[in-house]
Formats: structure tokens, sequence, C-alpha cells
């Protein structure tokens, strides 16, 4: 699929969750992608490597967690995760299925350094309220 | 400085798929069945537009959002028609709900039945963009080979129906109509299935009827649209 236009995407997103934060320089973006997500991670990679050093700085670092395929029947309930392309229910044979993961490419984290995380008198961090 | 770590699960696309759903909802209210047409270039998209628009009754209308990287010769031949609306992508190979939007702007303000998207000819990237489509229809065309659905999982996962094109030619090919509508019903086994000619006409009462019941089920609030996972 189209991993530039996946950053960018990705980028809005994570200035939409930061949006109101004292944000200063973000670390590490975390996400997840299985095999139904229309992701490939190491195309994934290069294209933010190419794009986010100029919006969060060179050490900012893409984490990519690739999980494997979940699926449920909603005939009788079990999950599953199919080996091949076959959706139908192990158990029940029913071929009305849901995917549970591996169908989305998703954000799953982001670490910041954090203005408002002063050190109190104690001198343990403390966010703002 | 400390740092702190926000764990979410923020779906990267949801901006993207809010906008189509609500594309999908407005087209809902107005009496508008979106259909989306994936296929590889050549497997007969155009054509089966083509004599859709010729077999609807007097007082059913359509139009068409055709998605190119260059020329507009689909729309072209699809204005003969129906109003058709050409959306050059310039480089990117699947159509956006943002540029389905501005499509249907240009469009002439009447009453529409069936909006179809016909996406870039690609199994591929397609299969990842909602269009705002209450049906997403896959076509294979009996002269590329039947194992593309189970080449191409993604495209045939979220679909609503599987149409075999150009049945016509299958004396002179080795396609299997079992062997890849077996396979496409492994991936998504609620798959309506049809195998159709549009050049001879055979299948294409099926495809109407397939059509008209769908654009039924929508405007009276039965039955499920678009979003199969």
């Amino acid at each position: 699929m189209h991993e530039f236009s996946l950053i960018e995407a990705l980028l809005e997103e994570v200035d939409r969750v930061l949006a109101g934060r004292k944000a200063r320089r973000v670390t590490e973006i975390g996400v997840v992608c299985g095999p139904l997500s229309g992701v490939d991670p190491s195309l994934l990679t290069f294209a933010f490597d190419c794009l986010v050093p100029d919006r969060f700085g060179p050490e900012c670092r893409l984490t990519v967690d690739s999980i494997p395929l979940q699926v449920k029947c909603n005939g009788c309930g079990i999950a599953f995760s199919p080996a091949t392309i076959h959706f139908w229910c192990p158990s029940c044979g029913d071929g009305n299925t849901e995917i549970l993961q591996g169908g989305d490419f998703l954000l799953s984290r982001i670490t910041f350094e954090d203005d408002s995380l002063v050190p109190t008198a104690s001198g343990e961090g403390g966010a703002d309220a | 400085m400390p740092s702190e770590t926000l764990h979410l699960r923020a779906d990267v696309l949801q901006r993207q798929r809010a906008r189509a759903d609500q594309f999908r909802d407005e087209r809902r209210r107005e009496g508008t069945l979106v259909v989306q047409l994936l296929a590889s270039p050549g497997a007969g998209k155009t054509t089966l537009l083509e004599a859709t628009a010729q077999r609807l009754t007097p007082d059913e209308t359509m139009a068409v959002l055709v998605g190119d990287l260059a020329t507009e010769r689909d729309a072209l031949r699809l204005r003969r028609f129906a109003p058709a609306v050409q959306l050059t992508t310039g480089g990117a190979c699947h159509l956006e709900i943002s540029l389905v939007e501005a499509g249907f702007t240009k469009l002439p303000r009447q009453r529409i039945d069936y909006l179809f998207v016909e996406d870039v000819g690609n199994l591929v990237c397609p299969a990842s963009h909602d269009v705002g489509q209450h049906l997403r229809v896959a076509l294979v065309s009996v002269a590329e080979g039947d194992d593309k659905p189970a080449k191409y999982p993604k495209a045939f996962r979220t679909s609503q129906a599987l149409v075999i094109s150009k049945s016509d030619l299958l004396p002179h090919v080795t396609f299997s109509v079992a062997a890849a509508t077996e396979d496409a019903q492994r991936i998504q086994p609620t798959l309506s299935l049809m195998s159709l000619s549009a050049r001879s006409g055979e299948g294409m009462d099926e495809w109407m009827t397939y059509l008209r019941q769908s654009r039924s089920a929508l405007v009276l609030g039965r039955g499920s649209t678009s979003g199969a996972s």
C-alpha cells in the first residue's frame, strides 16, 4: 500500500492525540499492523525514516508490532487464527466470521518528553492534572 | 527531561473512515445506493457499467465516478449512457473518499438511484480504502486466471459480491468458475456470486436483480451494507 501517505496519516493522528499536551519532543511512535492491514512493515519504516526526522527529529523512532490475524466465529463464539485464507470456523463450520485483529493499521504508543512533568520537592515526577 | 508514554489503539485511517461513513449516510438518506467496483485493469468494469445503464428502466437513474491515473476515456464512454465524472488520480493507484466527494459535487443535481464508483484497476490498494460505498463488488474476468481470489485476499474479504465477468470467453480459457468461487467463499463466505457477460447478456438479469434488491434493502433500512471486516 502507500506507506508514505500512511505515515502522513499517522503523524496527523499523533498530532491529534497530543493536542493540548505540552509534548516537547516525540521520541517513539508505536504502531500495530497485521496480515490484512495492507501495510508492509519494512516499507513503512523506510517511509518513516524519510519523513519523520523533519517533523520530530532524527531521534524519533518507529516501533512496528506485527500481530497475527485473529478471527471470531459469530456462530459459536470461538476465536481462531486462520493459517491460510480459510475463514470458515474450524469448530462449527460457520462462515459468519469477523476479524478481531490483524485487519487494521493502529497507532498504539506515543512516547514524548513532557514539559508538564515537573519534579516535586521529593524529587519524584508528577504530571499536571 | 521526564518522558511519558501514551498507550492507545487508534485507527490511523479513522478520519477517512469517518468521512466515508458520512458520505455513505448522506447517500442513503437520498435513496442512492453507492456501489464500488474493484478489479484488475481490463476485467470489464466500464463495459459492465455501460451494459447496466442500458438495462435500467426509464424511471431508474445512475451516475458514475470513474478513477484512472490518466485519460478521460472511461468517462467519455460512459457519458453516452449516464452522467459520469472522471477522477484522474495522476499517480495514485486507488481512489480515496476526498476524490469521491469532490467528484460527486460535479454530477448534475438530480436523483441518483445507483452511484457507481469505478475504482482504478487494481486488486491491492482499493481494498484498504473506504470510498463511501454501500456495496463493494469485486470483478474477476475469466481471462485472468481463477487464482485471483486467493492471491488478493483483502479485496475479496472486504467485498459483498464477486462477479465473474466475460463468461462468454469460458470455452476459450482454462478458468474454473468453481475453483475461483470456492477460494473466494473461503475468504468471505457471505459473498454473493454471479457470472456474466456484459457483451452477450448472459447473467445480466441476475446482476440487475442484485442491484435492485440491494437498493431496496438500503432504502427500506433492511440488512447491512458495507464495512465487511
